[in-house]
């Protein structure tokens, strides 16, 4: 048996335990926080830059950033309009087309990264941009809804198909989001991939030590490529979910959608003192943010100040993540 | 070991932070309003939410300043949910407000698309709502909205008068924009009343940043169409947007009449020399306390016409200078009767 | 020698935790004179010098320079005693991507008194005067040095190191990583400076350089002055002194695991560096070769290429009598081709997993079901076995692998490329960093299991390859110049195959 060691244990658990008195206390202090509709809302409010964040748990292990996230949620979002509203599209085809057009712009990334050699940040803070600007080139930059009059001058006449709209408004039971239950399926996969499968491994490896990987025989370009197609997918899956929760072509959508989400991965490295990214630790620093913004705005805190506090969360857990645990590995 | 402590110890302020600012804003028990009905008698705290798309700029402050100053005259706790042009987050504050048991809902602007599932679930779940310029299609929801009609022919009688009735008109608009298109209605019936006033040239563009995108329309069509008298923009930004144009061509004897004021706007117009002649507009305050006062009858059980409209009032710039009228306080000061609404009233709800 | 030592350096010694680095040593250096400093890996020579160029403070002993007692501290006090040095690693004694001027008044161009606005002519200048310093005036100043090949870069550093004018000028394997080309004019220069009065230390392995060059040799060995030769002297007489009485041919008996009906490797005619002749060797089951040879003799090139980490120029490889041409490093691991890299913390460890981890990693797909799901039962059980078999000292197969020491890391990374069978594991400098009981228990195990595989043992220590190997092939600028069987070994042999020129080899 080990000895008790304050700081280990604190190091593994100091992050839920603070989660927890956090809950507590908003619980305390505003009891309709404890509700179970209540649960599902903050479930709810994260499910979107949560499931975007658990994509780029794949780049961040892989020792990259996918800066371009969010854009290419925000594209998804605007193709998807266009796709059923103005081309009259069906959601199961407009689906499938958008979850191609992300694997294209992975690959695309991809591309830029392994083939012409642009650091990570830079070559995905250049698509970042790219794509922002692609969202609005169908539209001409205007909102796509029905009876929006698109560039050519005709009324687009389509609508966002029943299907479509379930998959980000339907509740099953009534009670429990439909986007909720699609993050959950996305976390689990992505957990399986990343920590039990060769695959994840592979991928921590290229991360811990991208030579020593090349001479273990590992294709490391394929790889990267792969963990940024797999981000630009999640994020366009989380884009379908972001246009069906809006129910338009709403242009500039993306909001603090990336911050958040890389905010969410980053907190995961305190959870559990991984220390790395992981996809459990991705969930609980996404539903930390959602709970800690749903708390604070039933206790009326202004919007800036919840900002300031979620910086101070995210300065906090890498402190926490590089600045002690590190020390004491 | 010490800075694990540190940490604790920013966390532990930020939990005390938050407690705080709730207890700022605790609510005061039921406050009892002579004949009111139930629950504005004393017997139960009233909570509306008000869930916001936009947060930012002048119009969205004044606008919150009259629902909160309403919402205080009746005793009533009121809690604003808002991110800046986040629509996702304002449905999720709607969940948010039926989570929190509030008595009722004000939607404040928003996509019709977005917001009107979560303002069904919200009905659903026995909480009224009441919506201001966004449709939300359901005959249980209110609908409050500028008097968009009173706004366009209001500007434009005032030109009438200036001119007895006949001038050659530049008109900027956009079609597609409801508010606009209301607009653009009366301006149809003021041409069909007035032969005098014949339209001339018609641009109009969303291109941001309207102002200057607009101006360079306008002066375009201005050296096309030199014999222009009069400019109808029923938009301030579109306005603003003319009055640089003229500016820049020198052309300060065309008069602008517009709709919707703010602190620039009557910056602009008491400038000397000035074009910007006139403008209808209603009291960003005035509609927020009308909404505060709607939410409050539904929450009394009173009905309430699905349309309720907010009357605007006319500004010249004489007006304005004569008065020396700085900015939307010295407004709301020197015209108390802009601050007020008929609409959404009832005997017991206190007047601001 | 009757004139006055410009340094001179007494009773130096210097202990690193257990090891004693140096022990006593003493040397005079003299203006006017090259002094050549030779040893074997590890007997002293870059502790001595870091001493005199001020990286190691805390020695023991005393350094008079010019007659005066000095206390090093840091590299500035020494440079401003005049003592320079050319470290081995040009590249990291140039600024690749500025310009050869910028390059050369490098001092001028970062010292604080330049002016705010950045005077470019004035550095290019100041560059011209310390070009001419080494007769540089051919090479042009405004290309970047990236462009210019190493042995300009060489010259530059040097340059810049006499542009203060030193008294004692360091130069620590400056032919390392030049041609023999470049190397000659090197010398040149060298012996015109040494005339000119500055008193040079000139460390090196290649014992002809120092034939050629030296006024006098420094031998240490173990730590301690272990002679000092004067003209003239043989590559023989260094060898010797180098090596010392004691230390003669260690007998080690031939394997008799070694099966000479089986080739599981053949290399015919293969070109695996430009410009060099084809090599053919032959390796049976059951034989570890060692394969030895100066920094830059082609050692690695030549893993590289069994590796599939580069393609050979031409010749064929043979694995179990079937031609073998791997297209990358996982084409080489399916043909059973396995490599422990050198510089083990950079090319083998991953540092934030534990040891099943990091022996694991080739072979997941033994642990994988049908999904590719990993098995921990299974990836347990082997990493289990190959602890015990190697010997790791850890507390579980699922501690981390960074709180093994650097031994019991070494063997983590040897047991990643034994767990399977193999035709061939190439082990590039395993014992680098690694105490000697972890070394012999690699050697012992790798000994005791090669069964119907075979092993290169790529080191440069003689002395390591002496002990793990059955054949011992000596590698000297891209030629094999020779080999030994384990049982007659001649040590002195293998010094002059490995330092000796081509030439000398050859003929």
């Amino acid at each position: 048996m080990k000895k008790f060691n304050i700081t280990d244990f604190s190091i593994r658990w100091g992050f839920l335990i603070v989660m927890g008195v956090l809950f507590t206390v908003f619980s305390l202090l505003q009891p309709a926080f404890l509700s179970a509709g209540n649960l599902f809302n903050i479930l709810l409010s994260v499910c979107i830059f949560g499931t975007m964040a658990l994509g780029e748990t794949f780049v961040l292990i892989t020792d990259g950033m996918d800066l371009s996230i969010g854009s290419t949620a925000a594209l998804s979002v605007m193709i998807s309009a266009y796709l059923m509203v103005v081309l009259e599209w069906g959601g199961f085809a407009t689906i499938l087309m958008v979850l191609f057009i992300g694997v294209v712009v992975g690959l695309f990334i991809g591309f830029l990264i392994v083939k012409v050699k642009i650091p990570d940040l830079l070559a995905t803070l250049g698509m970042m941009f790219l794509v922002q600007g692609l969202q609005y080139i169908p539209s001409g930059g205007l909102s796509i809804g029905r009876g929006a009059v698109i560039k050519n001058g005709r009324e687009a006449m389509g609508q966002f198909s029943e299907g479509f709209k379930y998959l980000g408004q339907g509740r099953i039971l009534k009670v429990i989001p439909v986007p909720v239950l699609i993050m959950i399926g996305v976390a689990i996969i992505v957990y399986v991939i990343l920590s039990k499968t060769k695959f994840g491994r592979i991928f921590y490896a290229i991360g811990g030590n991208p030579e020593a990987a090349r001479l273990v025989g590992v294709n490391v370009n394929k790889y990267k490529v792969i963990a940024y197609v797999s981000s630009s997918f999640i994020a366009s899956l989380a884009g379908i979910l972001l246009a069906a929760r809006v129910g338009r072509g709403d242009v500039g959508s993306q909001g603090t959608l990336l911050m958040d989400a890389i905010g969410a991965a980053l907190i995961g490295f305190a959870v559990l003192g991984a220390r790395k990214p992981n996809p459990f630790g991705t969930i609980i620093g996404a539903i930390f943010i959602g709970m800690l913004m749903n708390g604070l705005t039933m206790l009326s805190m202004q919007y800036f100040w919840q900002d300031f506090i979620k910086g101070s969360v995210l300065v906090a857990a890498l402190a926490f993540t590089f600045g002690i645990s590190k020390k004491h590995g | 070991m010490k800075i694990m402590k540190r940490v604790l110890v920013v966390l532990l302020m930020l939990v005390v932070a938050a407690m705080a600012f709730a207890n700022g804003n605790s609510e005061k028990a039921g406050m009892a309003l002579p004949g009111a009905p139930a629950p504005f008698d004393g017997s139960k705290a009233v909570h509306i939410a008000l869930v916001r798309q936009m947060v930012e700029g002048e119009f969205m402050q004044l606008w919150r300043a009259g629902a909160q100053q309403q919402a205080d005259l009746l005793g009533v706790k009121l809690t604003v949910l808002g991110k800046n042009m986040d629509n996702k987050a304002e449905a999720d504050f709607v969940y948010q407000a039926i989570s929190m048991g509030v008595d009722a809902i004000i939607i404040d602007h928003g996509l019709s698309e977005t917001m009107s599932k979560p303002a069904e679930d919200a009905l659903a779940a026995g909480i009224p709502v009441i919506a201001f310029d966004v449709d939300l299609g359901n005959p249980a929801i209110p609908q409050i909205a500028q008097d968009d009609h009173a706004l366009g022919l209001m500007a434009l009688e005032q030109m009438v008068t200036d001119f007895n009735g006949k001038a050659n008109v530049g008109y900027v608009y956009v079609s597609g924009i409801l508010p606009l298109d209301k607009r653009d209605e009366s301006f149809t019936k003021i041409k069909n009343e007035n032969p005098g006033i014949v339209e001339i040239v018609r641009t109009g563009t969303l291109e941001s940043p309207f102002s200057v995108k607009n101006a360079d329309q306008v002066s375009a069509s201005l050296r096309a169409n030199p014999e222009i008298e009069a400019y109808f923009s029923p938009y301030d930004e579109f306005a603003k947007g003319v009055v640089m144009a003229l500016e820049e061509m020198d052309r300060k004897d065309i008069l602008v009449y517009s709709a919707d004021i703010s602190t620039q706007d009557i910056e602009l117009m008491t400038t000397p020399g000035n074009p910007w002649r006139a403008t209808a507009a209603c009291n960003p305050s005035a509609i927020g306390a009308a909404s505060v006062r709607g939410a409050a009858m539904l929450i009394a059980g009173m009905e309430l016409p699905h349309d309720i409209l907010i009357q605007p009032m006319l500004f010249t710039n004489d007006m304005l200078k004569d008065r020396n009228i700085k900015n939307m306080n010295d407004l709301k000061e020197t015209y108390p009767a802009f601050n007020k609404s008929d609409a959404a009233t009832a005997s017991w709800i206190p007047e601001i | 020698m009757d004139r006055e030592p410009i340094v001179q350096v007494k009773n130096i010694g210097m202990s690193f935790g257990a090891t004693r680095a140096l022990d006593n040593v003493d040397f005079n250096f003299y203006p006017g004179e090259l002094l050549a400093l030779v040893g074997a890996n590890g007997a002293g020579k870059s502790t001595l010098i870091k001493i005199i160029c001020g990286y190691h403070s805390g020695y023991e002993g005393r350094i008079i320079v010019a007659n005066r007692e000095v206390d090093l501290n840091s590299p500035k006090e020494a440079y401003d005693f005049g003592i320079q040095t050319v470290h081995q690693i040009i590249n990291q004694g140039v600024i690749q991507s500025m310009t050869v001027a910028e390059n050369l008044a490098l001092e001028e161009m970062l010292s604080p008194d330049q002016p705010v606005v950045y005077n470019y002519p004035a550095i290019r200048r100041r560059a011209g005067e310390i070009a001419n310093l080494m007769d540089l005036n051919y090479l042009d100043l405004d290309v970047p040095v990236f462009t210019i090949p190493q042995s300009d870069r060489q010259m530059i550093c040097i340059a810049r190191a006499l542009a203060s004018d030193p008294k004692l000028l360091i130069l620590d394997e400056p032919t390392s990583s030049i041609s023999d080309k470049e190397a000659d004019r090197l010398f040149t220069k060298l012996l015109k400076l040494r005339d000119s009065g500055v008193s040079i230390v000139y460390v090196s392995h290649r014992l002809h350089e120092i034939t050629r060059l030296a006024d006098r040799v420094g031998v240490l060995r173990d730590g301690k002055v272990a002679g000092e030769l004067v003209k003239p002297f043989s590559v023989q007489n260094i060898v010797h002194s180098m090596v010392g009485d004691i230390e003669q041919n260690p007998v080690r008996k031939k394997d008799s695991k070694i099966n000479k009906s089986v080739v599981k490797l053949e290399l015919q005619d293969l070109v695996f560096q430009e410009g060099k002749p084809p090599l053919n060797l032959k390796l049976y089951e059951g034989e570890v070769i060692g394969l030895t040879g100066l920094i830059g003799a082609g050692k690695s090139e030549l893993a590289a290429v069994l590796f599939g980490a580069d393609k050979p120029f031409s010749g064929r490889m043979f694995v179990n009598g079937e031609f073998y041409e791997p297209s990358c490093i996982r084409a080489a691991i399916d043909n059973g081709i396995f490599m422990v890299p050198e510089d083990r913390n950079n090319n083998a460890v991953f540092p934030e997993f534990n040891i099943l981890q990091n022996i694991n990693i080739p072979f997941l797909g033994m642990f994988t079901n049908s999904i590719s799901v990993l098995s921990k039962r299974k990836e347990r059980k082997e990493a289990a076995r190959m602890i015990k078999a190697m010997t790791v000292k850890c507390e579980s197969e699922e501690s981390p692998v960074l709180s093994l020491s650097g031994g019991n890391q070494q063997k983590v990374i040897v047991a990643r490329w034994l767990m399977v069978e193999s035709n061939l594991v190439i082990l590039d400098e395993p014992f680098q960093g690694v105490d000697v009981k972890s070394r012999r228990e690699i050697g012992q195990y790798l000994r005791d299991n090669i069964g119907k595989s075979t092993a290169i043992v790529i080191a440069t220590d003689l002395d390591e390859v002496i002990d793990i190997s059955d054949r011992i092939v000596v590698f000297n600028h891209g030629v094999m110049v020779g080999e030994q069987e384990a049982g007659s070994i001649d040590k002195e042999r293998l010094i002059q195959l490995t330092s000796g020129t081509l030439e000398e080899i050859l003929n």
